[in-house]
């Protein structure tokens, strides 16, 4: 298992790296220079912009930018925001446990909703039950996140005055205000992924159902509490992890919009914010940590897997 | 019990025979009653085409058209989906929207499968380095989450509507590629494959001629979903800002201009996100439908 990690992460080092190359040369052959989008001001001579572009570096040739950035990176320095001139790393790391919150709070609802759902809607196939379901899961899954983050402001914070409609109070400022904040924008992002995460728990308990030792079980006597619980959703799990760290990337693509429509002061609004302002910095650090926290998803499915499978050993 | 069998088919055939109009019309029902949710989804997808298709030709009343006197009014004969905060006819600019919206979803569809498709097959049917390079490129773009890919690539190219149906096209890629090559490693060794290497077909003519067809299932599949996942992605891009620009509009941005209005005129926000929502739930009924059809082994 140890062994098996370690390769794991290696593996990841050249995708990261080449990625890393990839955007930066991608912001470097953006057309725009950021030299102008920083002195807006007309009155900026051609002097202070060269002293300025020299002073960032980006007089230098392209690779030899690329070799110190990484050199800096490494070092966990990624440059400086053109924006607020402010360390980037700083920047995203104020903004990361928003973000986090955002993104546990969303997957913990999404997977306690979709799991036991889903494997009502199989256990109960082709009945009623399971048509609700699963109409529900269709729903959801078409269901653009901001226009259901629009009709939850409006019913709750517009007309019910139940919740705010916006804003952030972080959590050691008051945990009550924080959660009260964090519903609204958390029902957002859950959505989608819930009804991803539903769509395959049912499947994957559907196959599992029809599997034999399932009937063997049954023809033993076991109730059928322990016999769903013990037997057919420890095996239907698998797929399940799967899809609940694969789609961890809609998840953080759905906070890029949830932060922006309840106003979160996340990385997924910084990355918008980074876009609308050339920040290239910034847009560039971003990327590669959503990139990152993907991979690490990815890796953690991977160990969960020999948790539920014991026939799944690493090494 | 032989005699109920020979007689079931003596009475299926004689059916056959007489009355094939009546037989194809009885399969297409028994076909609707069991893909309810697919002709549910055909439906939604026709009447969501003909109305934006047909709409704006109807329609009298120009969708940019500003009225200074009928600002936010609701619903009314008038106008049959309210007004927004400049007086614009909802419905006019919702049949008009939906042209760019359905445009940069077939578009970005349409580039995706025509760079995702071949780069698949030549993939999966030569292997060695050039699959090893194609795959890697495809972990690479697949490492990033979509969204804030598409963000990335809009961000460094400028935001506007052809940026954002590249964009699309980027992130959409590689799903077919690696769809495509999967079934291509699986067919490359099947017998009709082996039969027209043994009579000298060359590769192209193979893939052309004996892949390509055996693939069109799975491509058209794909690309329902895809059309539907990028009409969301342009929603969700123009929303943000960062796609359709103004005076344009597309149902994403209709609804990012009429969501600070959201307390006094809420059907300037809840009218064009509800035509996104029906759309994409009709084309994902229709590609799940489809897939069903075609490969009943994978029937949910």
């Amino acid at each position: 298992m140890a062994r098996f990690l370690l390769h794991r992460m290696l593996v990841t080092v050249p995708v990261l790296l080449f990625l890393s190359i990839g955007i930066f040369s991608m912001l470097h052959l953006a057309p725009g220079d950021p030299v102008t989008t920083m002195l807006s001001d007309d009155l900026a001579s051609p002097q202070v912009a060269q002293t300025l572009r020299h002073q960032l570096g980006l007089d230098r040739p392209v690779y030899v930018q690329y070799g110190l950035w990484l050199d800096h990176a490494l070092h966990g320095d990624l440059g400086y925001s053109y924006r607020s001139k402010s360390r980037v790393s700083a920047e995203v790391l104020a903004r990361l446990p928003v973000t986090i919150e955002l993104t546990l709070l969303a997957m913990g609802v999404a997977v306690l909703t979709a799991l036991p759902l889903g494997t009502l809607a199989a256990l109960r196939r082709n009945t009623g039950v399971d048509a609700v379901i699963s109409a529900g899961g269709a729903l959801g899954l078409a269901m653009p996140a901001f226009w259901l983050g629009v009709l939850l402001i409006l019913l709750f914070a517009v007309r019910l005055h139940w919740l705010p409609p916006s804003g952030y109070v972080p959590p050691w400022q008051g945990m009550g205000a924080n959660l009260r904040l964090m519903i609204l924008p958390c029902a957002t992002l859950a959505v989608s992924y819930t009804a991803v995460v539903l769509r395959i728990s049912r499947m994957s308990v559907l196959d599992v159902v029809k599997a034999d030792y399932i009937r063997t079980a049954r023809a033993k006597g076991i109730g059928e509490p322990w016999l769903v619980l013990r037997h057919v959703l420890r095996s239907a799990l698998i797929p399940v992890i799967t899809v609940v760290a694969l789609e961890t990337g809609r998840l953080l693509g759905g906070a890029v919009v949830t932060e922006t429509i309840f106003a979160l002061p996340g990385i997924g609004r910084l990355a918008v914010d980074s876009v609308l302002d050339r920040d290239f910095p910034v847009l560039q650090a971003v990327t590669l940590f959503m990139a990152l926290a993907l991979i690490a998803a990815n890796l953690l499915a991977d160990v969960l897997y020999a948790w539920a499978d014991p026939r799944i050993r690493y090494g | 019990m032989d005699r109920l069998a020979a007689a079931g088919i003596r009475y299926r055939t004689a059916h056959r025979r007489r009355r094939p109009f009546a037989r194809a019309l009885a399969a297409a029902r028994r076909g609707a009653a069991r893909h309810r949710f697919a002709c549910a989804g055909a439906a939604i997808c026709l009447g969501v085409v003909i109305a934006v298709l047909a709409g704006p030709s109807l329609d009298r009343n120009p969708p940019d058209a500003v009225h200074v006197s009928a600002l936010m009014l609701p619903p009314s004969p008038a106008s049959w989906l309210g007004t927004d905060d400049l007086g614009r006819d909802i419905l006019s600019r919702l049949l008009a929207g939906g042209r760019i919206s359905l445009g940069v979803g077939l578009t970005a569809t349409a580039a995706a499968a025509v760079v995702g498709v071949p780069a698949g097959m030549v993939s999966g049917f030569w292997r060695g380095w050039v699959d090893g390079a194609l795959m890697r490129l495809m972990d690479l773009l697949f490492s990033v989450p979509t969204m804030v890919l598409a963000i990335a690539i809009v961000g460094v190219l400028g935001p506007n509507l052809t940026n954002a149906t590249l964009a699309i096209a980027v992130v959409a890629m590689p799903q077919f590629a690696r769809l495509v090559r999967g079934q291509v490693l699986a067919l490359r060794e099947a017998e009709f494959v082996q039969a027209a290497r043994a009579v000298g077909a060359r590769p192209v003519q193979i893939l052309r001629r004996h892949l390509l067809p055996n693939l069109l299932g799975l491509v058209v599949v794909q690309g329902t979903l895809t059309v539907s996942f990028a009409i969301l992605t342009e929603a969700t891009l123009s929303f943000l800002g960062l796609g359709v620009q103004p005076p344009t509009s597309s149902w994403g941005s209709m609804l990012r201009y009429g969501y600070p209005f959201l307390d006094q005129a809420p059907w300037a926000a809840v009218v064009p996100g509800a035509a996104i929502m029906i759309t994409v739930l009709g084309l994902n009924l229709l590609g799940d439908g489809i897939r069903d059809v075609l490969d009943p082994h994978l029937r949910t």
